[in-house]
């Protein structure tokens, strides 16, 4: 796939009719070869798409704010804490938040991400702007992220690798005493556990 | 090695956009993709190192001009090509026959496949193997260095108490921990391409990547209106909200 160069010498990536036309020959190739079904593709899909997502982190996070020995379990051995609760496929390792501490995630060489936990990483985590920015600039992006954290509080950015990935434990919000674990589990999102978002008491907590 | 995807630090990109109730896919051939490349996973056509470094040999302007799953296409047409599983010709032919209306792949079924690529999500990764030892790694930290453009610091699962970086090598001081020095075995060494399924199995390839120049970087718009994740957008200062 080489692309194509116009009189001026610009190059051009294919069209979104060859894309996807290439897409089904490859997939069509694999499927003549006996070598992919195409019921594998629609099932991983589906899941994708229905069960992994950051419904699953949001359940570790919720028993970490209220089981204090689970918490010191996956700050140890995330990998072994999330078995527990019935997830894997990950290697992690969990970073707390905690007063005077702010951690972020990115993945400056790719995508990294605990598919698992938090489903599929959205566009802007993949972008170049954030993965240049992340690293060089946290509190600018975090500011884009509506996240303005005073000069005191220390950011720690956790650069992510295929072996080992990442997920932010954030801070258990003021007034969730009376809060179950369930009720708890629905205050945290996605962007907290990658740490572009605080979590927020229920009469604030929007997405 | 500092190829176009060792983007950490890099100057000239602007804002990060972010879309609202963005859907898991973009278009449905985005989708596909993600599934053909995990069944080849499964099948062991490639494993997760060989399509890293796959996109990581990218031609640069072909990285900065395709979206994601453009760059996951790309990755595994090339290396079924090069593991000789399918053929460029085979895939021209096919597309041509799939744009008549004729598709001659009979259907097939592998139960065991989908159980598999399913079990995958749920179970212990076979990514983290024994490597040898760290070539650069001490006590008291770790030096990484390569290539001209930048440095990174490896490792991190600690916190970066001090960094001193220069335009062409950092060096990082950190404070061993129990469970820090288990975590985080150095791997590094000048010749260790940075990439995140690079082989030995760095760890924690944490936490501070700094750019000594910045880059240019030619940006390229799209002709079509093509419907799947955006393409890098031409680079612009970036404000800060108010």
């Amino acid at each position: 796939m080489s692309g194509a160069h116009d009189e001026h010498g610009h190059h051009h990536r294919e069209p979104e009719s060859v894309l996807s036309l290439r897409v089904r020959a490859l997939e069509s190739l694999l499927v003549e070869k006996k070598l992919v079904s195409s019921e594998a593709v629609d099932r991983i899909v589906s899941a994708y798409e229905q069960d992994i997502g950051p419904h699953n982190g949001a359940k570790v996070v919720a028993r970490a704010w209220v089981d204090p020995a689970y918490k010191q379990r996956l700050l140890t051995d995330g990998t072994a804490a999330i078995e527990e609760l019935g997830f894997g496929g990950v290697d992690l390792h969990v970073v707390e938040n905690k007063p005077g501490v702010h951690n972020l995630v990115v993945c400056t060489l790719c995508s990294c991400y605990p598919h698992a936990l938090i489903g599929l990483p959205p566009v802007w985590y993949k972008s170049f702007e954030y993965r240049s920015r992340a690293v060089r600039e946290p509190r600018e992006v975090l500011r884009e992220f509506g996240v303005d954290l005073p000069e005191s509080v220390e950011i720690r950015i956790w650069d992510s690798s295929a072996e080992l990935r990442y997920l932010v434990l954030p801070e258990r919000p003021a007034g969730t005493e009376g809060l179950s674990e369930a009720q708890l589990a629905e205050l945290v999102t996605r962007d907290a556990m990658i740490g572009v978002a605080l979590t927020r008491p229920p009469a604030s907590a929007a997405r | 090695m500092n190829g176009i995807h060792d983007m950490g630090g890099m100057h000239g990109f602007g804002r990060v956009d972010r879309e609202e109730n963005e859907p898991v896919f973009h278009a449905a051939w985005e989708s596909r993709v993600l599934g053909l490349s995990r069944a080849c996973s499964a099948q062991h056509l490639f494993n997760i190192d060989e399509s890293r470094h796959a996109i990581e040999r990218m031609a640069p302007v072909d990285y900065l001009g395709s979206s994601y799953y453009e760059r996951w296409l790309d990755r595994t047409v090339r290396l079924l090509v090069e593991k000789g599983v399918i053929t460029r010709e085979e895939l021209e032919r096919r597309m041509a026959q799939l744009a008549s209306g004729n598709d001659p792949a009979p259907p097939h079924r592998d139960p065991k496949l989908v159980d598999r690529m399913l079990r995958a999500t749920k179970e212990r990764t076979p990514y983290r193997q024994p490597g040898p030892p760290p070539p650069f790694a001490s006590s008291r930290g770790a030096t990484r260095r390569w290539g001209t453009r930048g440095c990174h610091v490896t490792p991190a699962a600690s916190t970066a108490s001090s960094i001193a970086c220069t335009g062409r090598s950092s060096s990082r001081t950190r404070t061993p921990t129990g469970r820090a020095s288990s975590l985080t075995r150095c791997t590094a060494s000048a010749s260790t391409p940075p990439s995140c399924g690079a082989r030995p199995p760095s760890l924690a390839r944490l936490s501070i990547s700094i750019s000594g120049s910045g880059i240019s970087i030619p940006w390229l718009q799209h002709p079509e209106g093509a419907r799947h994740e955006r393409r890098p957008r031409r680079a612009r200062p970036s404000p800060s909200r108010a």
